[in-house]
């Protein structure tokens, strides 16, 4: 399976624009796929590997300036360090990797204790 | 934070709740503020004072820093203890 580069993400070069977007580029989902994609005046359907130099360079100059991928990770530990420095409940509980919003604990709560740590995610 | 989150808590007609709190005397006195309003939002003119909030049963020491603001008074006085394992004397 082949991939073309954007911006240092690794598109897969046989998908549509649009799901190869949403699948490999962090803060990019199907929705904001499409908007990107009519924002910059490319069909949604067109394959990676048939995008004009224009349009890939159009694309790129709106992906530089989206929130995606390491600012957005970013932007997300920063608010919880916020909360566990002020040490809110919501900051103690990501701090203990349990669930923030009040769920259940004595069974399941196991995407909490999967992602409720900080760092977050590792950039 | 983002907007939409703060816009979604409680209905902007309403404001923040706003609970009459003895800021000035505290402010002259420089005695901490003894509350049980957990549920007061956190006003700017608070910051760097020293309140003690009710957990339902001690009060708890907490200042307030300019991060705070915003947050509700009960978010910085949690009303559950932490488990902690213990071996039982008695056998």
């Amino acid at each position: 399976m082949s991939s073309i580069s954007i911006l240092g993400f690794a598109l897969e070069a046989a998908a549509p624009i649009k799901t190869a977007m949403a699948q490999s580029i962090f803060g990019i989902g199907p929705k904001t796929a499409t908007r990107v994609c009519a924002q910059c005046g490319i069909s949604g359907s067109t394959r990676v590997e048939e995008l004009r130099e224009a349009q890939i360079l159009e694309l790129t100059k709106h992906l530089s300036k989206m929130k995606i991928d390491k600012l957005l990770k970013d932007e997300i530990n920063a608010n919880i360090e916020r909360q566990i420095e002020i040490k809110s409940y919501h900051g103690l509980r990501h701090k203990q990797g349990l669930p923030v919003h009040g769920q259940k604990t004595r069974s399941n709560a196991s995407t909490a204790k999967k992602l409720n740590r900080f760092p977050r995610y590792h950039t | 934070m983002h907007i939409q989150s703060i816009l979604l808590k409680r209905a902007v007609w309403k404001g923040p709740n706003i609970v009459p709190l003895p800021i000035k005397e505290a402010l002259q006195a420089k005695k901490p503020i003894r509350t049980k309003a957990r549920s007061a939002t956190i006003l700017p003119q608070f910051v760097g004072l020293d309140f003690e909030i009710h957990n339902g049963k001690d009060y708890i020491s907490v200042r307030i820093k300019e991060d705070m603001v915003g947050h509700k008074l009960g978010e910085f006085s949690p009303t559950r203890k932490p488990f902690k394992y213990t071996h039982t004397k008695n056998k």
